[in-house]
């Protein structure tokens, strides 16, 4: 076992903020920590991480307490943060040397990132066309997302072997989003341990093989998402054709969730209904465009457990 | 606290000097400084020249060549008397008959001399005074060279004479007249302060040297632990402060930012020491070089006037201000030592209520608190100074927010003990390590506190609800 967080708790006065979190991650890859606003994902990243004090409970890396000395951490929180009118060359020389990188190391690292995110401009002073200095933009200049990149930067600086990103595509265009997903990806090939938090349930889906899910302090769902998505069984089905076919799906009893010309989103009992279905347009000589039979997505997942709970309470 | 609780703080301290010295601001404000102290000596030596000319004309001996003397009373103005209490002015002619008031006055508008018109009026009494008076005239011609100072210094001369030749007048023996002229001091001492040495006289160069110095160390305590806060409250507001604390902990990051402004400061009054000391160097050089002729002149009138004046280099030593070189020495380490500590204490309170903070205009309102307690010290260690009152000036030692201002310049001039020198900073360390402890227990709350400004019955919430282990 690698990363290892066993009944972490965490209370504010008579508020419970973490409730009991235990998570296993066996092998490199993406674990994801899902949950609405509120639920404790941050509070549990930064008490893994040993930032703020928890109540109860033990995070331990490959067998000893997790920080700073027994494991190479990076972190990339979700409230990105830089000092305003430091230099930035400055700044990420600084948070190098803090987590041990010597200085000649650090800068060759940063070259590498600066041309990778192509923010070289911010971090190099550039030079007219007359030859004079221009000095680096300061930090408070930089666009978000261009903030955002050094932050991944600092994050990454130390080549760190567990890698906690914090919403890490929030705010960021479809081109930066693209980049920073690659760069996940990299890390990904180079058998990193990376645990992501984020709302946007498509990216987890690409990266993520397990997720915890928390709602108000406490999990609700946890596991393979693999697994969990098999265990709720195929039950979405996509049909576009060239006719109505509302008539045959009320004749097989397939719910209609949405409909947009001749695409229709039905919610289907199982593989056997989605059949019935297909023969009677294929009898009734309807032209089918497009049939997918799917399981449910994380979103649908995510939806359905939340708010179960909430409707419970 | 664990010693990993610390581990770091060098590098956050490097950070701290490193980001001082590449401020422009902080570079500018420190060159504008040093310019001022390397400039102003030389300067003022240049522009004073004339005075220190003056001065030193004035040690070289008497201008003064006749001395005409019109006496209206019957007591006798006897001028060998007059000399031989007077040795600086043996060479002077005294002309005391046939002395024509009118012809003299007429001379001394038309033309510079060196003559010295001295009319001794009756007893008469002025309008707007309340009893008649003896009244002493003394005339110098228009543009004499006879200074101001030297004019002074006979009528002082003049006045002493003529009151004892009243009291010879009147039949007084010289010994009489030796316990009359006597001068007399009245001391009050309190019994209980007697084994501390210490005297109640009210002392003007005590109470500046307080004065002087509390608005040095106010300044340097406030503007340095203000800079602190600021940068704690920089990285809340900033969010940086996540990023640190991936790796250091949150008592690390107010050691390192501590200590790196105490290098910063003692940098800063190193390079400005070094300054003064060219400074004073090239003024020395310049006001030796612009007047040397001028001195030895002097000097060589001292020596010819055979009067036996001497300058005793012994007697050239501070003891005339009642101070002990050692205690001096040792003064200078004491306020070396309280400042740091002073500045520690203030810095911990910084730290705090920066923390505490989440905004700049929270940490405007929160720093009253600091400003208030400093300027409170202040004026008590002032008003304390002024006063010269036993008791409040022993509840000035104990305070340690005046103490830190009194007791340090106290010991200097040997009013203060070094028992009270030890109890302040018994008292400081005593309350440093209380606030260290209680900055380590709210702390790591603290910086992740968004919202309204915490007050000190949140921050002993905090405290008594950290049962946790990081």
């Amino acid at each position: 076992m690698s990363l290892e967080v066993k009944e972490l708790s965490k209370k504010y006065g008579e508020k419970t903020v973490v409730d009991n979190l235990n998570f296993v991650m066996n092998e490199p890859g993406v674990y994801a920590l899902l949950g609405t606003n509120g639920a404790g994902k941050t509070t549990s990243i930064r008490m893994m991480l040993g930032m703020l004090a928890h109540d109860t409970g033990e995070v331990l890396w490959k067998g000893k307490p997790l920080d700073s000395v027994t494991c190479n951490v990076g972190y990339l929180a979700e409230e990105r943060g830089l000092y305003p009118k430091y230099s930035l060359m400055d700044q990420l020389l600084y948070f190098a040397s803090l987590r041990n990188v010597p200085k000649g190391e650090a800068q060759k690292r940063i070259k590498y990132w600066a041309e990778r995110f192509e923010v070289e401009e911010y971090i190099y002073p550039g030079k007219t066309s007359k030859g004079r200095k221009i000095p680096p933009k300061k930090p408070e200049q930089l666009s978000k997302g261009n903030q955002q990149k050094i932050q991944l930067i600092s994050a990454l600086i130390s080549d760190p072997e567990l890698l906690i990103l914090d919403e890490p595509l929030s705010g960021l265009d479809p081109v930066n989003t693209d980049l920073f997903k690659s760069v996940i990806h990299e890390q990904i090939a180079k058998e990193k341990f990376l645990i992501m938090s984020s709302h946007q349930m498509p990216t987890i889906e690409e990266f993520c093989t397990d997720i915890t899910i928390l709602n108000k302090s406490k999990t609700v769902l946890q596991g393979n998402l693999n697994d969990i998505k098999k265990s709720y069984g195929r039950v979405n089905l996509f049909v576009k054709c060239e006719g109505d076919v509302l008539p045959l799906a009320e004749e097989c009893g397939v719910t209609l969730v949405s409909q947009k010309e001749t695409e229709y989103q039905f919610k289907v009992t199982g593989d056997d209904q989605a059949n019935e279905l297909l023969s009677k347009i294929i009898a009734n000589k309807i032209v089918v465009v497009k049939f997918e039979l799917r399981e449910p997505s994380l979103h649908e997942i995510f939806v359905e457990k939340v708010g179960a709970v909430n409707e419970e309470k | 606290m664990k010693k990993s609780d610390l581990t770091g703080w060098q590098k956050v301290c490097a950070f701290t000097i490193a980001q001082n010295y590449k401020s422009k601001g902080t570079v500018i404000g420190l060159v504008i400084v040093c310019l001022f102290i390397l400039f102003a000596g030389p300067i003022l030596a240049l522009a004073g020249g004339s005075k220190i000319e003056e001065v030193v004309e004035d040690l070289g001996g008497c201008k003064i060549e006749n001395i005409y003397i019109l006496n209206d009373t019957d007591i006798t103005f006897d001028e060998k008397e007059f000399v031989k209490e007077n040795a600086d002015y043996e060479k002077i002619n005294f002309i005391t008959s046939g002395v024509d008031e009118d012809a003299i006055h007429e001379k001394m508008k038309n033309e510079p001399t060196r003559d010295i018109f001295m009319h001794i009026y009756g007893k008469q009494q002025i309008e707007g005074e309340d009893e008649a008076k003896y009244r002493i005239a003394l005339f110098r011609s228009k543009d004499s060279e006879i200074s101001s100072m030297e004019m002074d210094s006979l009528s002082d001369s003049v006045k002493k004479f003529f009151f004892n030749s009243r009291l010879a007048y009147s039949g007084f023996t010289e010994e009489q007249i030796s316990r009359m002229d006597s001068d007399v001091s009245v001391q009050t001492v309190d019994a209980a302060d007697i084994s501390e040495d210490k005297d109640d006289d009210f002392d003007a160069v005590t109470m500046s040297a307080v004065i002087f110095y509390s608005m040095i160390v106010m300044m340097i305590v406030l503007v340095s632990s203000q800079k602190i806060a600021v940068s704690l409250v920089t990285e809340k507001s900033s969010k940086v402060i996540e990023t640190l604390l991936l790796t250091v902990r949150p008592l690390a990051i107010i050691v390192g930012k501590i200590v790196g402004t105490i290098v910063v400061l003692v940098v800063n009054a190193v390079i400005m020491l070094f300054c003064g000391m060219i400074s004073g160097v090239v003024t020395t050089a310049l006001t030796a070089k612009k007047f040397s002729s001028v001195i030895t002149e002097g000097m060589a009138n001292i020596q010819n006037s055979g009067n036996g004046m001497e300058i005793d280099p012994e007697s050239l030593t501070v003891n005339d201000m009642n101070i002990d070189p050692v205690r001096i020495f040792a003064g200078i380490g004491i306020v070396i030592i309280t400042t740091v500590l002073a500045f520690v204490f203030y810095s911990i309170i910084s730290g705090i209520t920066g923390a505490s903070c989440s905004s700049m205009d929270d940490l405007s309102n929160a720093s009253s608190f600091i400003a208030l307690s400093s300027v409170a010290g202040v004026y008590l260690a002032m008003g304390a100074a002024i006063a010269n009152n036993p008791v409040l000036t022993e509840v000035a030692y104990l305070f340690p927010f005046s103490g830190i201002y009194m007791v340090p310049v106290h010991f200097m001039f040997g009013k203060a003990g070094f028992s009270d020198v030890l109890i302040l900073w018994a008292e400081l360390i005593l309350l440093t390590v209380f606030l260290f402890r209680f900055a380590a227990k709210v702390y790591h709350v603290l910086v992740y506190h968004n919202g309204e400004r915490l007050k000190l019955t949140n921050l002993l919430e905090i405290s008594k609800s950290q049962k946790g282990t990081v």
